[in-house]
């Protein structure tokens, strides 16, 4: 099987552990610095049923790219929920194993849809096909879009490194970063992640709580952190092989986690973070590394998106009366700087 | 050489050939009965294979396997409760790989027929929370004609199925493993599960 549903079956590990947590929103009146401003249910609910949203981008004017990789769909929104397309490459691709992991606006330019092999489609940013990606290209560990539309993406060992891609997600360059200091688990952790803003390149792995910045060219800028007794870091590194003795020390693992880093606005990086003791946390920097707004400790509860100063707390309700889960919607907060 | 000398090296060499033959066999005894006893004493510790499951669970009672129904959360024995089909599948693995596996599982009732009661049982080393959270969303995006339980105790059945990413099916009939099979075994599964239908019927 390919190498990516292989790393997304085994990165899923410590998503299978937080998962729990990532379908309830925050209450409002636990964070200090978000201040609710809306909700968005999706459209047709009777007929358009969504499983379970993975993953979530949404673009300058609030649309909203939502992949449901258990329903197998990925539908655009507009920023009340209203559908727009339904994006589906085996409506002008037959035959092709639509198994979708992320679908990422490239600007107002087009949509890259992140698929489980073949690795990838490329539609119009309304949601009409527009033609496969590059034989070449190979799904790396994250990847983001920088607003040029020049993809860029971190993959992990043995070769941990930087790629810079095409539009079409053709390599273009790469250059190598360090190797983390816990290599077997930030392969595990679907944690983590990139932000490419077209300056500069943001990343950071899930088992260490600091976002690495580089130049476009691959010079090592900062390591950006500011820790407190909240930040653990875990004893020893996973075993590598998959057995019962890795899910022994899943279970016990102690370190702080980097759940996911978003860029906030143009000037800030949010990210995210899980203490299995002290819960959810997350501290928003400046660009620069200066450190602007942190709870941590505060509970359970994650958002599943952040751009644009809004953030997205994805909620699922409990059944209904019929036994059937209602499909998940989305509470909207906007940044407070203080 | 002597004729008397040519009996006696045949004598010789019979007894080094008799000795030669016992200790070979004094040897393949030694290294495979407890191989064969070690294989089946390890057995519910280690569980590496669908052979070895089949060794452990085929004729045998059914295993007990405490279990919640997801839309339900009634918990029951479905180890003990099933004449039909139990699946057991990873709650740990990724979303890709667990929606595949229900839409053969969906394909294997349709093919054995949806009178056969088949009962699959997501399995977690993890909270339960979030494996129930994960059998619910699974279960609205499949729309199964099939059971869907979930449980996160540990067992052999558990260790297979998650750790070794096997992909069992166990026929049960009147409480005793009638066939273990690979998912994929369609038509082995399906003339399993004509016995149960055919023991319907005599009933």
């Amino acid at each position: 099987m390919a190498r990516w549903i292989q790393f997304a079956c085994l990165a899923l590990l410590s998503t299978v552990v937080v998962s729990c947590v990532d379908a309830q929103d925050l209450s409002p009146a636990e964070l200090q610095y978000f201040k609710k401003v809306g909700t968005i249910t999706f459209d047709q609910p009777e007929t358009l049923l969504i499983a379970s949203i993975e993953h979530l981008d949404v673009d300058a004017s609030g649309r909203l790219l939502v992949t449901d990789p258990m329903g197998e769909q990925v539908f655009l929104f507009d920023s009340t929920g209203t559908l727009l397309a339904t994006l589906d490459p085996r409506i002008c691709h037959p035959g092709f194993e639509f198994s979708p992991i992320s679908a990422m606006f490239g600007g107002n330019d087009f949509i890259f849809l992140a698929n489980s092999s073949p690795w990838g489609y490329r539609f119009t940013s309304d949601g009409d096909c527009l033609g496969s990606v590059d034989p070449s290209f190979d799904l790396p560990s994250f990847m983001d879009i920088d607003p040029t539309g020049i993809l860029y993406g971190i993959e992990e060992g043995p070769f941990w490194e930087v790629r810079r891609m095409s539009a079409t997600g053709k390599q273009l360059e790469s250059f190598s970063v360090p190797q983390p200091k816990f290599p077997n688990a930030s392969s595990r952790f679907a944690d983590g992640g990139i932000v490419a803003d077209g300056s500069h390149i943001f990343y950071a792995w899930g088992p260490e709580p600091v976002v690495v910045k580089y130049s476009l060219g691959g010079t090592l800028l900062e390591r950006i952190q500011d820790r407190d007794s909240y930040f653990q870091s875990a004893r020893r590194d996973l075993p590598a092989e998959l057995s019962p003795e890795l899910f022994a020390a899943l279970r016990n693992w102690n370190g702080t986690i980097t759940r996911t880093i978003f860029e906030l606005t143009d000037q800030m990086i949010m990210v995210q973070y899980l203490n299995g003791e002290r819960g959810t946390g997350y501290q928003v920097f400046t660009k620069n590394g200066e450190l602007v707004a942190e709870e941590l400790g505060i509970g359970g509860r994650f958002f599943i998106h952040g751009g644009f100063g809004l953030a997205y707390g994805l909620v699922q309700p409990e059944l209904d009366d019929n036994g059937e889960l209602p499909n998940p919607y989305l509470n909207v907060y906007r940044f407070v700087a203080r | 050489m002597s004729s008397a000398v040519k009996p006696e090296l045949f004598r010789v060499f019979s007894l080094v050939l008799i000795l030669s033959v016992g200790l070979s066999y004094l040897l393949l005894v030694e290294t495979q009965v407890p191989a064969q006893s070690g294989a089946v004493l390890d057995i519910y510790s280690n569980v590496k294979s669908l052979d070895s499951l089949r060794l452990a669970f085929e004729g045998r009672s059914s295993p007990r396997m405490y279990a919640r129904l997801a839309e339900s959360d009634q918990r029951d024995d479905i180890g003990m409760k099933t004449t039909g089909v139990i699946i057991p599948l990873s709650a740990n693995d990724c979303v890709q790989r667990q929606v595949e596996a229900l839409k053969r599982i969906r394909t294997l009732h349709r093919i054995i027929g949806e009178g056969i009661a088949v009962r699959v049982l997501l399995m977690s080393e993890f909270d339960d929370e979030s494996t129930r959270m994960r059998a619910l969303l699974l279960r609205k995006a499949i729309r199964p004609t099939f059971e869907l339980w979930y449980t996160n105790e540990e067992n052999p059945l558990s260790q297979a199925v998650i750790s070794k990413h096997l992909e069992p099916v166990l026929v049960i009939r009147d409480r005793e493993v009638i066939g273990v099979f690979h998912a994929a075994e369609y038509n082995r599964i399906a003339d399993a599960a004509s016995q149960l239908l055919s023991a319907y019927s005599l009933n």
